[in-house]
């Protein structure tokens, strides 16, 4: 398979009120809480990006040793999660940074708002790895394995430096890696995909 | 005759990509192409070579992500010196006739500026600065500013230029499908922006194939009263069967290039399979 970085730019993917809440910590909906909602989707929906880069990479797992080719990781829940497969999808994923600058000036002005934004960015960013993992499947005829990104179990925040180094994030689709190891704009996700042959 | 002697009267072209030839080479992904320059030498030359002979008359050094913040300054200023030699020697060894130019080429610092980053603009000054000084110190003929996707990180290095050296600088930014930086400024922003602090050239690179990119630089010609440069990429990389294609032939690359000739572009970019 290739190693060549693709990028692909999707329309915005149907929002999941629910799971959006979920993520603001609503136990519930009323309707001040869904008028809120509604209007930060409103506000903020114009200014997403939706930008995914990605590559397939060779995987070689050997105990707890990810080898991944141009890196290779220490991680025992990683290698739970790809066992058994030859290639991984390697990919970064985010909606841009306008909605950063949106939640930095709502912070100031009304924090239930930022609270909100916040967890429509969430939501919006999942919602694009669903759908281009979803693709991704169908285009290849394949199974990929639950989504697995550094910081779950004990894959370290340390890979994110050799995947921005594989993905040229910053150039391909303007996701940049903070000191901290967190991502600007703060709502993108890097993840590893298992690839199971149908 | 220097750059801008040449620029107050020509149209000037220049070079194509470097990154993906060195892929072809067998650059290796996450292995920084600027030590090519040590290690490869006469794959650079070779390259730079091939655009001069093409007819490009401005070549970008291979110092596109050469910066303090992913080398130490003994191997930064082996690296700019070795690129900027690589290419005089291509200058040298070229059979074309048309007057060549050597840029010192400058891409983003890989770190979003404050506040949406964490890099503080005076850091990324002084990042850039330090580039400028030992382009300058190693030769150059011009500056390159390209690929930019950020307005404050354009200013910060344009700054970095102005500050330390007196050579002729090309501005390039990489506008999205929206016809915008990545975080935000228009064309028409832009030119006003770089205009003020003095930029030669004015334009766009990158992200786009000629077609798409032709609104930025419709945009770009009715505001800018500085030449403007197009460098539009050979459409996007994508996948096709398994197989990846781009979606840009030379014929379709070429029209558009002419289109943007017609409207009195005053630089642009050769593809490199055209050279």
């Amino acid at each position: 398979m290739s190693m060549e970085v693709i990028t692909k730019t999707y329309p915005a993917p149907d929002i999941n009120v629910r799971e959006a809440l979920r993520y603001a910590g609503c136990s519930g909906e009323n309707d001040e809480i869904l008028e809120l909602f509604h209007s930060c989707a409103d506000e903020a929906e114009p200014l997403f990006a939706y930008k995914v880069c990605y590559c397939i990479l060779d995987t070689k797992i050997q105990n707890s040793i990810c080898d991944f080719g141009h890196f290779s990781v220490q991680s025992e829940t990683l290698a739970k999660n790809l066992s058994g497969c030859e290639h991984v999808l390697l990919f970064t994923a985010t909606v841009g940074t306008a909605l950063d600058r949106l939640i930095a000036k709502y912070v100031r002005l009304s924090p239930a708002r930022a609270v909100m934004l916040q967890a429509l960015g969430t939501e919006r960013v999942e919602s694009l790895c669903d759908i281009f993992c979803g693709d991704f499947e169908i285009e290849n005829s394949v199974v990929l394995k639950p989504r697995f990104s550094p910081g779950y179990g004990d894959l370290s925040l340390e890979v994110q430096k050799d995947i921005f180094s594989v993905l040229n994030c910053p150039k391909n689709i303007g996701v940049y890696l903070n000191d901290s190891l967190l991502m600007s704009p703060s709502k993108s996700v890097t993840a590893f995909a298992g690839i199971a042959e149908v | 005759m220097n750059f801008s002697e040449f620029l107050s009267n020509n149209i000037v072209y220049l070079d194509g990509g470097m990154g993906t030839l060195l892929q072809a080479k067998g650059l290796l992904p996450g292995e920084l192409p600027e030590r090519w320059n040590i290690t490869h030498p006469d794959i650079i030359c070779d390259i730079h070579k091939a655009y001069f002979d093409a007819g490009s008359n401005v070549v970008t050094a291979n110092t596109f992500g050469a910066n303090a913040l992913k080398f130490d300054d003994a191997e930064l200023e082996e690296i700019i010196s070795a690129a900027l030699s690589n290419a005089r020697r291509a200058r040298k060894e070229s059979a074309s006739s048309r007057e060549k130019f050597i840029a010192l080429d400058i891409g983003p610092s890989g770190k979003l500026l404050s506040p949406l980053g964490d890099l503080d603009f005076e850091d990324a000054v002084k990042l850039f600065a330090k580039t400028v000084r030992l382009g300058t110190k190693h030769g150059a003929d011009l500056v390159i500013i390209e690929t930019m996707n950020d307005s404050y990180e354009t200013k910060a290095a344009l700054l970095a230029v102005k500050e330390n050296c007196n050579l002729p600088v090309i501005v390039s930014n990489a506008y999205g499908a929206d016809g915008k930086l990545m975080t935000g400024a228009s064309p028409a922003a832009m030119v006003a922006l770089l205009e003020g602090m003095g930029a030669d050239v004015i334009g766009a690179n990158c992200s786009l194939g000629p077609r798409e990119l032709r609104s930025v630089m419709e945009e770009l010609l009715a505001v800018a009263s500085v030449p403007v440069v197009f460098q539009p990429n050979a459409g996007l990389p994508k996948s096709l069967n398994g197989k990846t294609v781009f979606d840009v032939d030379a014929e379709e690359f070429s029209e558009g290039c002419r289109a943007c000739k017609a409207r009195r572009a005053r630089c642009r970019r050769m593809l490199r399979h055209n050279a």
